[in-house]
């Protein structure tokens, strides 16, 4: 949400119009996939919707963003919960992801970030996600998605038309659906455990595998 | 690899993009090739602005070189770089995710100079191996800067005619649009009402050289007192010319001109690339320096649009009057030597004027 973020605050009432309340139960559904004791990167954390959810299940998150102003919300917010000491703020881009240490993740996690990156970082997000998740890890995600059919799509154009106009006025930003998530993850290696997509097939969570470790098995 | 940024040819692009200049108007971010670059050709980074874009290639047609089309949002750069959208997570974004690592073998990107505001050249080195030369402030000069070239006022905004024209056509195409309201409850009044308005924009932006210096003092209630009598002294000109001076016209055409004026002139300041908008919380700031920091690196006199700072032995704020309060100079100081202070004692450290930068209504997150 990369316009809305000189607007922090209203950031959340931004996000929850724009998804219909969506975010919120997708954030729950993939924070559950998370066990304790897991180390947990969160990419695009924003207010730290989904980095709070993941630390709550007593697991370790490192957070980033590119907006300080958003971290600063976000780290607020893990204090009043309790959370601090599970979370680490880091303000950085998916860019700057290579100089965190390979496979040191058991999960890597993204709500709202993937269609805010351009098609090259979305790619190269993914390839480093490749790197730093270890052997069998998961990639949590929650995104809108472009729904497939052109009927779906124009109905989801008409009906978010407004909705978008509102959310631009209220937190200046906006967001570009993905247009083919499931083949996005797939082309970065992974293994697509699981998906559901939301009401007009403009809301997409999905649960993917970092496969490598079928190859380990098969070398033993 | 990407062409055009645009389909669109650039007479219309242009007037498009002018008209309804105050929303973003995004182009796909990414590497693209002018002419047939090579390994050696130099890296142009730009915001993905349409019009933006489209300015850099024209300016630099015939000449072959790599243009990084870095995601500001689809705004141009110095408002993009003084918002936070073109930030140094996207200059280091745009040298890693593109690929145009693999395409040259130099490790120099060129910025724009009105990027210096929001993108750090020290940290896009650090995390990138990329070292950074700023630009020029207008892509016209590309050219004259890749021949090393020093041109006069190269590293200066202007706000020429052709600006100045753009800014009226920015501001008078949404009143235009606004006045059709007037269609509900007086027809008749529409056409007029839109004339009054283009004439009124072309007349404020074209003879802003005339009244600039009121505009710098900082004055809404001057400007809008000067413009709003100019443009009461036109409907009454015009009302005795055409034989018609009653007070019902007095009170219906003037009280539209000064209506009207109010609306093209509450950001006239931001509207201009010269002053601080008025709107903004940072309008009573100035920068301050201190000269026992100062390394004498030069560097905040490069950037600086105005012509503010030189550099001698130390810096020092020759042209104080000029600035802009932009903050490059604040950003790009390896020193920590400048900030931002105003009279009532407020400071803006450069810490916070790199990290948080100006939402729509001009304020800075954590000051």
């Amino acid at each position: 949400m990369r316009l809305l973020e000189t607007a922090p605050l209203r950031y959340d009432l931004g996000v929850w119009l724009l998804t219909a309340g969506r975010a919120e139960r997708s954030y729950g559904r993939l924070a559950a996939k998370v066990e304790p004791g897991w180390r947990v990167l969160d990419l695009g954390t924003g207010t730290g919707a989904l980095a709070l959810r993941v630390a709550r299940r007593d697991a370790q998150v490192v957070a980033i963003d590119v907006n300080p102003a958003m971290l600063e919300v976000a780290s607020s917010r893990a204090e009043a919960a309790g959370l601090a000491d599970r979370i680490v703020w880091q303000e950085m881009g998916v860019a700057e992801l290579d100089c965190l240490a390979r496979a040191s993740f058991d999960a890597v996690c993204a709500g709202l970030c993937l269609s805010e990156l351009t098609v090259d970082e979305r790619q190269y997000a993914l390839a480093q996600c490749g790197q730093l998740i270890r052997p069998g890890g998961l990639l949590l995600l929650a995104d809108e998605v472009r729904p497939p059919a052109w009927l779906l799509r124009l109905l989801h154009s008409l009906v978010r038309a407004p909705l978008a106009l509102l959310t631009y006025l209220l937190a200046q930003t906006t967001s570009h659906p993905l247009p083919n998530p499931l083949d996005v993850v797939r082309a970065a290696g992974f293994e697509v455990l699981e998906s559901r997509a939301g009401l007009m097939g403009s809301w997409m969570e999905v649960v993917a595998r970092q496969p490598r470790w079928l190859e380990a098995d098969r070398a033993r | 690899m990407r062409g055009d940024a645009h389909s669109l040819p650039w007479p219309l692009l242009w007037l498009l993009a002018t008209a309804f200049r105050l929303v973003p108007w995004p182009v796909r971010p990414g590497l693209r090739a002018v002419g047939n670059p090579g390994p050696d050709s130099p890296v142009l980074l730009t915001g993905n602005y349409a019009l933006t874009v489209a300015r850099v290639q024209r300016a630099v047609r015939g000449l072959d070189a790599w243009l990084l089309v870095a995601a500001s949002g689809g705004i141009n750069v110095w408002c993009a770089a003084c918002g936070g959208h073109l930030t140094t997570h996207d200059a280091i974004s745009a040298l890693k995710t593109t690929g145009v690592s693999d395409r040259v073998r130099h490790r120099c990107v060129i910025l724009p100079q009105l990027a210096a505001t929001g993108i750090e050249a020290d940290r896009v080195h650090e995390r990138t191996g990329w070292s950074v030369e700023w630009g020029p402030a207008d892509a016209r000069d590309l050219p004259a800067f890749l021949r090393g070239e020093e041109v006069a006022g190269m590293h200066r905004v202007r706000f020429g005619l052709g600006s100045r024209l753009e800014m009226a056509i920015m501001w008078a195409v949404p009143l235009s649009l606004l006045a059709a309201a007037t269609l509900l409850f007086w027809p008749g009044g529409f056409l007029p009402l839109v004339g009054l308005v283009w004439v009124l924009a072309l007349a404020i932006y074209l003879a802003f050289p005339l009244y600039e210096r009121l505009v710098a003092c900082g004055s809404l209630a001057a400007v809008l007192a000067l413009l709003g009598a100019a443009a009461l002294t036109g409907v009454v000109l015009v009302g005795l010319a055409a034989g018609q001076l009653t007070t019902a016209y007095l009170l219906r055409w003037g009280g539209a001109a000064v209506g009207i004026v109010a609306l093209l002139a509450f950001d006239l300041a931001g509207s201009t690339p010269v002053v601080k908008s008025w709107t903004h919380a940072e309008r009573r700031h100035r920068v301050v320096l201190d000269a026992e920091r100062c390394v004498a690196c030069g560097r905040c006199e490069l950037v600086c649009p105005r012509g503010v700072l030189a550099v001698a032995e130390v810096a020092v704020l020759a042209q104080p009057d000029r600035c802009e309060r932009c903050g490059a100079c604040i950003v790009q100081c390896p020193a920590d030597a400048l900030w931002f202070a105003s009279d009532d004692g407020t400071t803006v450290a450069p810490e916070a004027v790199r990290r948080y930068k100006l939402n729509l209504l001009g304020r800075r997150a954590g000051s």
